[in-house]
């Protein structure tokens, strides 16, 4: 429960109608896209910087968390108010400041959605790469502070490469500037690089200069069947290598597969592993580029390549990728995808080997375990297949998802590729980076004395990840589910 | 707080991964912003009733409540879950548990007294000076075309002009609005049965519709009330179509509002675009969000009469979309009374204009 005195000054710094603390308000800002929930004592839509900086000097002076907030489709629970507190939604911050294409860059506010900053820069054959899969919803901001990326960043890299400037409002309440709006900046600290997947940890990003680039002319796409997943990642390897550079390489295991035919009439040939692969740039090159990819795929073991720049049909090739996540969160009645173990990444060569692991680790739990993702850059998701509501699915799913990662880690890869940490990651993320997660907390102490910013979040996060569920299932030492705040006591420490 | 109605809808529930995309489509939320605003929102407190997590106060009655149904979410949603019915769901339980809002209230005692929402106490068949008689051809006329616009009118107009033998008959409202804003299903089948009735006493096999909530009310929800009809619900546009109609040329910008229930909810697009294509120096051009990716007047689900002021800014955000064009058209009259609110409020100088009425003037 927030103390009056606070709530009071804080309906003065952004006003009345930008400030709730009701129920629905409060619940539906307790959930973010993942398997987490609590919730905020208040939500509030703050219009300007200078309300930001405001509003975190004073929950500093009364020691209230503040949990930064796009448009809540992070997969970790990065903006599920843990400790209470109040969550700061910056969807209302969503003017497109500046695009100067002529100097490569455009200033945004935090609340610009992806989609919509791209189709203000088509217009002038412009635009901003990443492509997350959330691209309709998310923000620029969220991206940011996740360094979010997707489908093309084997050609495109991610949000990073991107971001020449931000204006951050730090956890004390100052507002920094930093980076520039040039394409070259050497001038001290990279603080706008290392605020890049701070998940709202270490300030509020209240402006983003970005870096574009001019729009590719042409793209084309071919699909490829192979009966063994090996063959599939030794195709990826021999195309990356041969030199072809795509602009995307998605795989799908049999599990996606078979998901897709049971859901749509699409008929995909049910082999081990398919790819989807997308070429781009001069009309010239993509030709010649997506008739090398055909061949190297048919001289890697494909049973079938097709490729096309049709553009309906390449519509419908790109149809089952499209539908696999919907017919995998139907693929058994009583079943549903969970986010437990979703994003890892892994040198491109091992991911047959990776996958094929994770289908056992599946199958000793009782659980399925289907794999796809961005085969290009070693990226990989994975749904967890299981009924939520049976407490003893969680147990296996957790045991499952440490085996997932133990085996991730030993390939040489990483806990999360472009999703970010939050709550869901964090222990799998500590066992990464032990050296690294001491450093980390210092850096946090540091900057926020009173730990007020996004708390209890990466490094700060010492409990499993089976608890606070927004499922309603009781589990044995996890949440009440009759307890809708589900929060972790205190805020600051 | 008892969840009769949520309880089938768990599974579906659980199977949302909140992914936010209905954020992109939902028209409430372009305008209140704040996420219980959007179907995820109206999703979790559906979800947070039925598991008792949170209790039904008045926030989240306004914010289940604050729903046109227009089925954008759906139509968008990658799981492919059935926002609608979890809301239509909620808003029962609601109303069950004496949670409903006052005007709806009024609004669903109004049809079982006076067989309208209106209250209006006149008879529609003698305020309309119509009779029944047995006839394979039924016209189904809707509360808003027999009490506020004058579209069954043109119905008639234009049935004469084809020479077919139809009739009106002695019906009461069809529970659409009822069963959108939480009409239990004793509520509901107190007007369904009375409509069924009269129906299979004149002998009808196809029965017509200009309202797309009628329309989608007898089409889908009545089956589900009690099976099998026994004769045909057709839209007037999907009978006009498949007709020889001639027409007297119409030199005008024409663009189609496409209405939700008439569209999204029952499928039915090609019907309208048919017929205007036959009009001769009809200018047609789509909006860009058409067929399935049409946005909402905001007139449906119980939003225009509970909450009209964000229903008529949703109509005034539609109505800019038209505005390259003169004539906006669309057959269903709640639509065209929304959009004429919508008009008034952003000062626009496009004609709405009810697509029966237009055939009408326009049939030879």
């Amino acid at each position: 429960m927030l103390d009056k005195g606070f709530l009071d000054k804080l309906k003065g710094i952004v006003g009345d109608e930008n400030c709730r603390t009701d129920t629905a308000e409060r619940y539906c800002y307790a959930f973010d896209g993942g398997i987490h929930r609590a919730m905020p004592d208040a939500v509030v839509r703050p219009q300007t910087t200078q309300q930001i900086s405001d509003m975190v000097k004073l929950a500093n002076e009364y020691k209230v968390p503040i949990i930064p907030r796009g448009a809540g489709t992070a997969l970790c629970g990065h903006s599920v108010a843990i400790s209470g507190g109040v969550s700061v939604d910056l969807q209302g911050m969503n003017k497109i400041k500046e695009i100067h294409v002529e100097d490569l860059y455009v200033v945004v506010e935090p609340g610009v959605i992806y989609d919509q900053l791209n189709a203000a820069l088509a217009e002038k054959k412009f635009f901003f790469p990443p492509d997350p899969g959330s691209a309709e919803a998310c923000t620029i901001g969220g991206m940011a502070a996740c360094n979010a990326s997707g489908m093309r960043a084997i050609k495109y890299g991610a949000t990073r490469e991107y971001v020449l400037g931000l204006e951050v409002v730090m956890p004390t309440g100052e507002i920094v500037e930093m980076g520039s709006r040039t394409i070259k900046d050497s001038s001290g600290y990279q603080f706008a690089k290392f605020m890049l997947g701070s998940e709202g940890t270490l300030g509020i990003i209240t402006e983003i200069t970005l870096r574009v680039i001019p729009k590719p002319k042409k793209n084309a796409v071919a699909v490829a069947a192979f009966n063994k997943l090996e063959e599939a990642g030794q195709g990826v390897s021999n195309i990356i290598g041969y030199p072809v550079l795509p602009s995307g390489i998605e795989l799908m295991d049999d599990v996606c597969i078979k998901a897709v035919n049971q859901a749509t009439n699409l008929g995909l040939p049910e082999v081990e592993a398919l790819l989807l692969i997308e070429v781009d740039g001069h009309p010239e090159a993509v030709k010649e580029d997506i008739e090398k990819v055909a061949e190297i795929c048919k001289s890697s073991g494909a049973t079938s390549v097709e490729y096309t720049d049709d553009e309906k049909r390449k519509v419908e090739l790109r149809k089952g990728r499209k539908s696999m996540i919907p017919a995998l969160s139907r693929y058994k009645p009583e079943w549903a995808a969970v986010i437990l173990a979703d994003d890892m990444a892994v040198p491109i060569s091992k991911i047959p080997q990776t996958v094929k692991a994770f289908h056992e680790i599946a199958d000793k739990h009782g659980i399925i375990v289907a794999t796809y993702g961005h085969a290009a850059d070693g990226n990989l998701h994975t749904k967890v297949l299981m009924d939520p509501l049976d407490p003893e699915h969680w147990k296996h799913g957790e045991q499952a998802t440490a085996e997932i990662f133990e085996a991730v880690h030993n390939v040489g890869g990483t806990t999360t590729g472009e999703h970010g940490t939050g709550i869901t990651k964090a222990p799998y993320m500590r066992a990464e980076r032990k050296s690294l997660i001491e450093f980390m907390k210092k850096i946090k102490r540091t900057l926020d004395p009173n730990n007020i910013m996004n708390p209890n979040k990466m490094m700060d996060w010492e409990e499993g990840i089976i608890t606070h569920l927004r499922y309603p299932v009781n589990i044995g030492g996890g949440t009440d589910p009759k307890n809708p705040e589900g929060k972790k006591s205190g805020g600051s420490d | 707080m008892e969840t009769k109605a949520l309880d089938k809808y768990k599974k579906e529930m659980v199977t949302c991964t909140l992914c936010g995309f209905c954020k992109s489509v939902c028209p409430v939320f372009e305008h209140k912003g704040w996420d219980s605003s959007v179907a995820r929102g109206r999703i979790l407190l559906a979800y947070g009733l039925l598991t008792g997590e949170i209790e039904a106060d008045d926030s989240v009655v306004d914010r289940i409540f604050h729903c046109p149904t227009c089925n954008d979410c759906y139509r968008r949603c990658p799981s492919k879950i059935k926002t609608v019915e979890i809301v239509e769901a909620a808003r029962k339980d609601l109303r069950a548990a004496g949670l409903s809002l006052p005007k709806h209230e009024t609004m669903i005692k109004n049809i079982l007294e006076y067989g309208n929402p209106y209250g209006e106490t006149e008879n529609r068949l003698e305020k309309l000076d119509l009779k029944p008689h047995p006839a394979k051809l039924g016209y189904f006329i809707g509360c808003t075309s027999a009490y506020r616009v004058e579209t069954n009118k043109a119905v008639i107009s234009i049935l004469e002009k084809l020479g077919e033998d139809f009739t009106i008959l002695d019906e009461v409202c069809c529970g659409s609005p009822m069963k959108r804003v939480g009409g239990s299903d004793d509520e509901q089948l107190q007007v369904v049965n009375h409509n069924l009735d009269e129906i299979k006493k004149l002998g009808i096999e196809n029965l017509i519709f200009t309202c797309a909530g009628c329309f989608k009310m007898f089409k889908l929800d009545y089956p589900e009330l009690i099976g099998e009809l026994g004769f045909k619900p057709m839209h007037f546009l999907e009978y006009l179509a498949e007709k020889d109609l001639k027409f007297k040329p119409y030199p005008h910008k024409v663009t189609y509002h496409d209405p939700c229930h008439l569209g999204r909810h029952a499928g039915v697009y090609d019907a309208p675009r048919k017929i205007l294509e036959k009009i001769p120096e009809i200018e047609f051009q789509e909006m860009e969000k058409n067929r399935e990716f049409a946005t909402c007047c905001g007139g449906g689900g119980g939003l225009r009469i509970a909450f009209p002021e964000t229903s008529g800014e949703i109509a005034g955000e539609r109505i800019k979309n038209a505005e390259f064009a003169e004539v906006i058209t669309t057959p269903c009259p709640f639509c065209v009374v929304n959009l004429n609110t919508g008009k008034e409020l952003v000062g626009s100088k496009i004609e709405v204009k009810d697509m029966i009425e237009l055939i009408d003037e326009l049939l030879e």
